[in-house]
């Protein structure tokens, strides 16, 4: 039991900068951004190919950050006047950065094993002392991200995503939320990468694949439950990642318990996909209209 | 029935709870068995047979009775590390991961139990600079080197090659390799990279005019595409040569390599080894040396090509022939 | 004083093959309250997109405040002319809480913020005078009030920083007739109390009848009549101009 917990816990925490970032994207911005694989890719391919080049790890990490920060800006670039929808340009700027983490890389798999990275020192002591700053790291981040939701900035970007015609009406520059909440969106992802990089060993081009979707089925997944518990139809910044949260560890909890039940990895998404379909039907009643309540 | 509906669901749900509460409370396996998991990073032919080699090796080999899990990640990051861990928690006595990315990840989740790595690229450099000496490994490489010399015996007036390539883990190198090789050879071998397998259709119908055969090195992606490479081979009847056994039975002229389930052999028997009380890290790093021809005489024939050189080039320079 | 001027303001939409708008002439005077009356397609709430800057005039000109309307920053526009739609989703926020509209309204119209216990103490005394019930909604998201109780907070935060001119395009046209009263009876104690400019969409004769100083009649995109309210104006006439 105690080493379920253990690994749903270590396989959470990286991961719930992801979430944070898409549940931000999702329910803030309310746009469905797949640059998050990219992102997530291009923040461990920064940090990986600085540190093996030589450079501090905390300057190749905040090299990581700000190049997820850039990626994120330049999809509201390509969204820019709404001309193209967020979705689309969230493909788009995968595709760009596909390449562009490979040019970064120079190779497409940089090992980190014999590295020093910012936890690293503390993997040499132990497992449990690592885990515990990488889990630092993390809750640092994520305070930080919640701290700007919870100012007025992170109101006007909920104003953005809610109405941003009005806001527009309002005088104010709409180009300029849509940049820096898809720059924080996109930080988070790529600070999510350079976590997991350090804590898997490795920087690599394909690491990213389904991180979106994933992300987004378990804040959903998170979001139902805790509509479910509290009764409560909307959400502020508080709900929201406690939502991402008990979605993350559901998630992580569900595909480990499968795993130890023996079940065939082969099985294990389609097998995940309709245990996580019964806890939403068990979790939420219909309404009349026929949709969730 | 809308009661009968949520009656059911609820039951179900509570019959997977209570599978999982029953496994967690702890049914394992024989104690005489030895658990050996197997890291599968994606589904494919030529892990398939390292697979094999290495399953029906071991069990042939091993002084105790052995139980596998072989575990199939499917391409996800996030499955691996679960299969991993759960490999970690429940004391396997041996993990098997196959390929780099498999086998970086679970020399960064595991340091105690030993890692047997198949066709990975880990040196002795990168396992004498871990904290604890856990791993041995079975290269999977043939040098470029010799895959082109191989094609200079057979064609010594070739002087123009399209490499066709992914942007897999190991290929860059292996690229800058082949190239450096034809230079020294006289030939002119002009790389293509495909990223996704979509590209490669497009690449195949836009082949250099002048190219006088396609070069495929060990590139699982574009191994899985080889058909279409094989098809505009035939139109412009020039050779398509590659290096593993499996895409000459999809369809290639020829490959130089080594079998994938002799990969999966090397392995067993380190695996066996580690079984019968050897540590792991006396165990030293293999590399592949028996290299075996693989032709395809149909596809030759559709190529234009004879076999008559390619069976002298081996004879002479020593090595084994198999007509797939 | 003249605080609105229409010079020959034509709009042309390709697609429609016609003017929407065709030749307006106008002076709109401080302290009017103009009933913009028509039917469907007549041209009146197109009329209100053009002084609202949603569309640009093909051809005359628009003077606000005897300057060119295009030429006014995107702020300042937006800090002296208000509308206010039938869909009173257009002018809030509805994810949010009428709290939280509340401020963004506030700071947007650079005023600055007081402690959040001293705001919400306003804002409870500043809606108890548009509805009783809003008060008690602070922490409720827009989208759980009712239509009237929406309409009434579009007014209220409206008017925090009261416009220069007022636009109504059939604001009280989706809700009940009972509601419609208290709305359309607070937005005429607002313009009132604020010596606000308004110009209101209406195809409501009665509304027609009951409000505004001066009904302008559009047919086709033209000004058909203008009739004001001073004249001993009858329901019948009013129909007959219609």
């Amino acid at each position: 039991m105690l080493d379920l917990l253990n690994v749903i816990i270590t396989q959470s925490i990286p991961f719930m900068l992801l979430a944070f970032g898409i549940s931000i994207s999702y329910n803030v911005l309310r746009a469905t951004d797949m640059t998050i694989d990219g992102s997530f890719v291009l923040g461990a391919a920064i940090f990986a190919r600085l540190v093996t080049l030589g450079f501090s790890p905390p300057v190749a990490a905040t090299a990581a950050l700000l190049g997820g920060a850039l990626a994120g800006m330049m999809v509201a670039t390509i969204q820019r006047g709404g001309r193209v929808d967020p979705l689309l340009a969230g493909v788009l700027a995968t595709f760009i950065l596909s390449s562009l983490n490979l040019i970064l890389m120079g190779k497409p798999n940089i090992n980190l094993l014999s590295q020093t990275t910012l936890v690293s020192f503390a993997f040499a002591q132990s497992n449990t002392m690592g885990w515990i700053v990488t889990g630092l790291y993390t809750v640092i981040l994520c305070a930080i991200a919640y701290s700007l939701m919870r100012s007025h900035f992170g109101l006007s970007l909920r104003a953005f995503g809610n109405n941003p015609a009005l806001l527009k009406r309002l005088g104010k520059n709409i180009e300029r939320y849509r940049l820096l909440g898809f720059a924080l969106t996109n930080l988070l992802a790529a600070a999510a990468g350079c976590l997991t990089a350090q804590t898997v060993g490795y920087a690599d081009i394909g690491m990213g694949l389904g991180m979106t979707l994933t992300g987004i089925g378990a804040i959903i997944l998170g979001q139902q439950i805790l509509r479910s518990v509290t009764k409560q139809p909307h959400f502020r910044s508080g709900a929201e990642f406690i939502a991402c949260l008990i979605g993350v560890i559901l998630y992580f909890f569900s595909l480990n318990a499968l795993l130890r039940l023996d079940i065939d990895p082969i099985y294990l998404k389609m097998i995940l996909g309709i245990v996580l379909i019964f806890f939403l039907r068990a979790a939420v009643k219909p309404t009349l209209s026929g949709n969730a309540s | 029935m809308k009661i009968l509906t949520r009656t059911i669901e609820l039951l179900l749900l509570s019959a997977m709870l209570a599978c999982l509460l029953i496994s967690l409370a702890g049914c394992g396996s024989s104690s005489h068995e030895k658990k050996v998991g197997i890291v599968v990073p994606l589904e494919n032919k030529a892990l398939d047979e390292i697979v094999a080699g290495f399953t029906e090796t071991l069990r042939k080999t091993s002084s105790v009775p052995v139980k596998f899990k072989i575990a199939n990640a499917q391409g996800d990051m996030n499955v691996q590390r679960a299969i991993i861990q759960q490999m970690r928690d429940e004391k396997y006595d041996i993990i098997a991961p196959i390929g780099t990315v498999a086998t970086q990840m679970s020399a960064a989740l595991i340091q105690q139990q030993p890692i047997i790595s198949l066709a990975a690229n880990f040196s002795q450099q990168d396992r004498l600079q871990r904290k604890t000496c856990n791993i041995a490994v079975v290269h999977d490489e043939i040098s470029p080197r010799q895959t082109i010399a191989f094609i200079h015996e057979v064609y010594p007036q070739l002087t123009q090659l399209t490499l066709v390539h992914s942007a897999s883990d190991k290929i860059f190198p292996e690229v800058k390799a082949a190239v450096e090789a034809g230079k020294e050879m006289g030939i002119n071998i002009q790389p293509v990279m495909v990223p996704t397998l979509n590209e490669l259709y497009s690449v195949a119908n836009a082949l250099p005019q002048n190219t006088q055969g396609i070069l495929v090195l060990k590139d699982i992606l574009i191994a899985s595409g080889i058909s279409t490479l094989e098809i505009a081979a035939q139109k412009h009847h020039i050779p398509l040569i590659t290096a593993d056994q499996g895409s000459v039975q999809d369809g290639a002229a020829f490959a130089l390599g080594v079998h994938e389930r002799e990969i999966g052999v090397e392995g067993a028997k380190l695996a066996a080894a580690v079984l019968s009380g050897q540590p792991v890290c006396s165990l030293p790093i293999v590399d592949m040396k028996r290299l075996t021809v693989f032709m395809n005489t149909a596809a030759l024939a559709k190529e234009n090509q004879s076999p008559a050189a390619i069976q002298a080039a081996a004879k002479k320079l020593n090595y084994k022939i198999e007509m797939e | 004083m003249t605080i609105l001027n229409l010079k020959n303001v034509t709009l042309n939409f390709a697609a429609a093959g016609r003017s929407i708008l065709d030749g307006i002439n106008y002076e709109v005077n401080h302290g009017d309250f103009i009933i913009l009356l028509g039917s469907n397609g007549s041209g009146k709430s197109t009329l209100l997109k053009l002084l609202h800057r949603d569309y640009q005039a093909s051809s005359g000109q628009i003077n606000f405040m005897g300057k060119p309307i295009m030429q006014y920053p995107a702020k300042t526009f937006s800090r002296d002319v208000a509308v206010l739609t039938q869909n009173c989703s257009d002018s809030l926020f509805t994810s949010l809480t009428i709290y939280e509209n509340y401020l963004l309204m506030k700071q947007f119209s650079g005023l600055l913020k007081k402690s959040n216990k001293l705001e919400r103490n306003f804002l409870i005394q500043y809606l108890a005078d548009y509805n009783a019930n809003l008060s008690r909604k602070l922490d409720v998201v827009i989208e759980q009030l009712s239509g009237g109780e929406k309409q009434a907070l579009a007014l209220a935060l409206c008017f925090l920083q009261p416009p220069s001119l007022l636009l109504l395009d059939e604001h009280t046209s989706a809700l009940d007739p009972k509601t419609s009263d208290q709305i359309m009876a607070l937005t005429q104690k607002m313009i009132t109390q604020h010596h606000i400019t308004c110009i209101m969409t209406t195809h409501d004769l009665n509304i027609a009848m009951q409000y505004g100083n001066r009904i302008l009649v559009l047919r086709d995109g033209k000004i058909y009549k203008t009739l004001d309210k001073t004249d001993f104006l009858r329901k019948e006439d009013l129909v007959a101009n219609y």
